[in-house]
C-alpha cells in the first residue's frame, strides 16, 4: 500500500513537471492567440483595437500580471478543466473539441492495439512452443517482413489500392457524412466500416512486434527449469504452454501493452493524417499547422496525462502478475 | 535373494548435434536399477550423468536426440488398474506421446538440482501440486486433492499453510522439499534425483537425505541418484555407476567400490575427498580436467589424466568388463565391471592387476607433472 502511494506520489510531480512546462513553453514563443485571432478578423474588413482587447482578456494574455499570477490562475484553471478557447475553431473551447475527437481515437486505437497485441502475443506462443517447425520459419519470416515496413508506405498503398484503385473501402472520415451521428445502427456501421482500413494497416505493422517479443521471451522461458519438469510431470501441452511458459514469458509484453495503451489517447498521428481520422492526432496536426496553441497545449496535456496513467496501471498490473514484485514491494 | 530390476537401460547412446559434428554426451551406457534399491550415477559435470537423467524420462531437446539403445521399465501391477498387470517390461523410449504422459509421474518422477528454477514462480507451491492430481486423478474429489497436498506437505516435514506460498516465499531447504513432495504426489515407483542436494548447504542437506531415506523406506521407492558427491554416494546407494565423458568406466556395488575401487578414475574420485579418521596423507586429486566432448581423446577417453596409462590405452576403447568379486563375504551385490584395459587380460601386456600403491603413487607422479607442465 506504501507503495502505491509513494508511486501515485511521483506520478502527480511527473504531471505538474508537464504542466509547468507546458504553461511556459508558449509564453517563450513570439505572438499569441489574441493577435492571431485578430489577425484573421481583420482579413474580412476593419477591426477596432478593442476588438483586440477583448481578446487579449479571453485569451487570458498580454496583460499586467505578473507571471506567477498567470502560472497560478492557469493551473486554476486547469483544476476546473478549463484549457482555454481554440483559436482556429473560436469560440469554442479546448475542452470541446477534444471531447470530441477523442471518441473516435479511443475507439479505432484501443480496438486495434487490444487486437494486435492479443493476436500477436497468441501466435508468438504457438510459434515459440513449435520453434524449429515449418510453421516457425514461415510466420517468423513474415512476421519479420511485417515488422520492417515503414507504416506511412503502408498506410498510403492501403489507401490508394484498397481505397482509390478498387474502391473497396472508405478512405476518409469516420464516417458517412450524409448520416446524422448517433446510436442507430446505419452510423454505427458507416463507423466500422470507416474504421476498417486504418484498424488494419495499424495491426499489420505492430502484429509483428508483439509475436517478435513474445516468441523470444517465450524460447528463453521454454529453457527453464520448471517448464522441464511442467512436462515431466505429464501436465498437457496447453497447461504447460499456458501455465508455466506464457504466464512467465508474458510479463515483458504486458510493459509494451500498457504503454501502448498509453499513447493510444494521443492518437496515431500517421494513421489519423493519413486517413483523415476525425481523431486527437488528427486534431493536433491541425492546430500546429495553424499555430492554435491553446489546442494543441491541450492535446500535449491529455497524452502526458494519458502516459503518466497508464504506467501507474502498468505498475499495478506488474504487481498483481508477478508474486515476486508483490512481495519486494509490501516489504 | 535377487530382486528384479525395475528399469533396465541397454545401450543407450544420446548425441548432441552441434554445428561442427555430432557429439556423443552418452555412449553405449547400459545400466540396471533393482527394485527398492539406490542407484549411484557419480562423475563430473560434462559426464553426461545428468544427460542419463532427461534420456531415462524423455525429456531431451533438440538438440540433444537419442540415438540408439532401450530404456526398459517394468512397473509393478497397479491395483486401481490404471495400468494392466504387468505385461513385462516396456520400453519407455517407444511409448506413443500418451502413453508416455500416462507413465510420467504416475510410475517416474523427477527431482531437480535447482528447487529454485524447478518450480513456476508465478505459481502458489499447492497449485503445482493440485495441478499433477487434477491432470492424473481426474475422478478423485477435488477436497480429496487438496487432502493429498497437505498430506504430503507434511510427509516431507513442511507445515500445509506453505501450500499457500510462492516459491520465492520458501526458504531452500523447503523448496527442495517441495520439490519431493511433488515428485511422491502419485506414489511413483521410480524416482530420479539430479543431484537434489548440490545447491544446499550440509546441514540442510543432511536433513533432506535423512528425510529421503526414511521416505525410500516407508514407500518403498526405487532411485536413481546423480551425483558428483561420490562419497555420498557410498553412503546411501546400493550399487554406483561412474561415468567419464559419456560412458561408464566403473559399475559395482556401493559396497565393493568403497573396499576396492577398480577404475583409476573411480580411485581418484574416492582419494579426492579427505577421510576424517584415516592417517594424514597428501591429497592430489585426480589432476587436469575433463575433456571436451567435442574433442574426446582417442582410445580410453580418461588416458591423458590416468596414472596406469600404457601404449593400448591411446589406441583401444576399452569395454566393460565384469570382474570375479575377490570376496566371498560379498554376496549381494552382484558384479563388479570396469572399463580398463589393465584389467582385461587379452591387454594387459602381462601387467599384474593395479593395486592402490601403484595408482596412488602414480597420482602423486602425475600431479607433479601436471604442476611442472603448468610453470612451464
Amino acid at each position: 500500500m506504501r507503495h502505491v502511494i509513494r508511486r501515485i506520489g511521483i506520478y502527480l510531480l511527473a504531471i505538474w513537471a508537464a504542466l509547468t512546462i507546458n504553461f511556459f513553453l508558449p509564453r517563450l514563443a513570439p505572438g499569441n492567440p489574441a493577435e492571431i485571432v485578430y489577425q484573421r478578423l481583420s482579413q474580412h474588413g476593419a477591426v477596432s483595437p478593442a476588438t483586440l482587447k477583448a481578446l487579449e482578456i479571453e485569451f487570458g494574455v498580454n496583460t499586467t500580471d505578473p507571471l506567477w499570477v498567470q502560472y497560478i490562475a492557469y493551473l486554476n484553471n486547469l483544476l476546473h478543466g478549463n484549457l482555454g478557447i481554440s483559436t482556429n475553431y473560436f469560440p469554442n473551447t479546448v475542452t470541446q473539441i477534444i471531447g470530441q475527437d477523442i471518441k473516435w481515437t479511443l475507439v479505432l486505437l484501443t480496438v486495434s492495439v487490444v487486437l494486435s497485441f492479443t493476436l500477436g502475443t497468441l501466435i508468438g506462443i504457438v510459434v515459440a512452443w513449435r520453434r524449429g517447425t515449418a510453421l516457425d520459419t514461415v510466420l517468423s519470416s513474415v512476421m519479420t517482413f511485417f515488422y520492417s515496413i515503414l507504416y506511412p508506405w503502408l498506410a498510403l498503398m492501403a489507401v490508394y489500392f484498397l481505397g482509390y484503385t478498387l474502391g473497396w473501402f472508405p478512405f476518409a472520415d469516420g464516417y458517412d457524412v450524409t448520416l446524422t451521428p448517433g446510436w442507430n445502427l446505419d452510423f454505427l456501421l458507416s463507423a466500422a466500416y470507416h474504421a476498417i482500413l486504418p484498424a488494419l494497416t495499424l495491426i499489420i505493422s505492430t502484429v509483428a512486434g508483439w509475436m517478435l517479443t513474445m516468441r523470444n521471451s517465450m524460447i528463453t522461458t521454454l529453457s527453464e527449469d520448471y517448464v522441464l519438469l511442467a512436462q515431466a510431470k505429464g501436465l498437457r501441452s496447453r497447461r504447460v504452454m499456458f501455465a508455466y511458459a506464457a504466464r512467465n514469458a508474458i510479463l515483458p509484453s504486458v510493459t509494451g501493452f500498457a504503454i501502448a495503451l498509453g499513447t493510444v489517447v494521443g492518437g496515431a498521428l500517421l494513421v489519423e493524417i493519413v486517413f483523415s481520422y476525425p481523431g486527437i492526432g488528427y486534431a493536433l496536426f491541425q492546430a500546429i499547422q495553424s499555430q492554435d496553441y491553446s489546442l494543441a497545449d491541450g492535446i500535449l496535456l491529455l497524452i502526458i496525462v494519458a502516459t503518466v496513467l497508464m504506467n501507474l496501471v502498468v505498475d499495478m498490473l506488474y504487481t498483481a502478475l508477478d508474486p515476486r514484485v508483490r512481495q519486494e514491494r509490501s516489504a | 535373494m535377487t530382486r528384479r530390476p525395475i528399469l533396465d537401460v541397454k545401450h543407450l547412446c544420446v548425441d548432441y548435434l552441434a554445428e561442427d559434428g555430432v557429439v556423443h554426451a552418452v555412449d553405449d551406457v547400459s545400466l540396471t536399477l533393482r527394485r527398492g534399491e539406490i542407484l549411484g550415477l557419480a562423475g563430473e559435470s560434462g559426464s553426461g550423468k545428468s544427460t542419463m537423467a532427461y534420456a531415462i524420462t524423455r525429456l531431451l531437446r533438440p538438440p540433444a536426440e537419442i540415438t540408439g539403445g532401450e530404456v526398459l521399465y517394468d512397473g509393478r501391477a497397479r491395483a486401481n488398474g490404471e495400468m494392466t498387470p504387468s505385461v513385462g517390461p516396456v520400453d519407455i523410449l517407444r511409448l506413443k506421446p500418451a502413453q508416455l504422459r500416462a507413465v510420467r509421474w504416475s510410475e517416474i518422477a523427477i527431482v531437480f538440482q535447482s528447487a529454485m528454477n524447478a518450480l513456476n514462480p508465478t505459481m502458489t507451491v499447492g497449485t503445482q501440486v493440485l495441478d499433477v492430481l487434477a491432470t492424473h486423478r481426474p475422478e478423485m474429489p477435488k477436497p480429496e486433492r487438496n487432502a493429498r497436498a497437505r498430506a504430503l506437505f507434511e510427509m516431507v516435514g513442511i507445515a500445509a499453510e506453505r501450500l499457500k506460498s510462492y516459491p520465492h516465499e520458501l526458504s531452500g531447504g523447503m523448496r527442495q522439499r517441495a520439490t519431493i513432495a511433488i515428485a511422491l504426489a502419485l506414489s511413483p515407483e521410480l524416482i530420479i534425483m539430479d543431484e537434489p542436494t548440490t545447491a544446499l548447504d550440509v546441514v540442510v542437506q543432511r536433513e533432506i537425505l535423512t528425510e529421503l531415506m526414511r521416505l525410500r523406506e516407508r514407500l518403498d521407492l526405487s532411485i536413481i541418484f546423480i551425483t558428483h558427491d561420490l562419497s555420498l554416494l557410498l553412503e546411501i546407494a546400493d550399487t554406483v555407476a561412474i561415468m567419464y565423458a559419456g560412458r561408464v568406466v566403473e559399475s559395482t556395488s556401493a559396497h565393493a567400490l568403497h573396499r576396492q575401487p577398480r577404475h583409476p578414475y573411480s580411485f581418484g574420485m574416492l582419494h579426492s575427498f579427505p577421510s576424517l579418521r584415516g592417517e594424514q596423507r597428501l591429497m592430489t586429486g585426480i589432476p587436469g580436467s575433463p575433456p571436451d566432448l567435442r574433442a574426446v581423446p582417442a582410445g580410453c577417453a580418461f588416458h591423458p589424466r590416468c596414472p596406469l596409462v600404457y601404449a593400448p590405452c591411446s589406441q583401444v576403447v576399452p569395454a566393460l568388463m565384469t570382474m570375479p568379486t575377490d570376496s566371498a563375504a560379498i554376496t549381494d551385490s552382484g558384479e563388479q565391471s570396469v572399463a580398463c584395459h589393465r584389467y582385461d587380460p587379452a591387454r594387459s601386456e602381462g601387467k599384474p592387476l593395479p593395486t592402490a600403491t601403484e595408482m596412488e603413487d602414480g597420482y602423486a607422479t602425475l600431479s607433479s607433472a601436471f604442476q611442472e607442465a603448468g610453470k612451464a
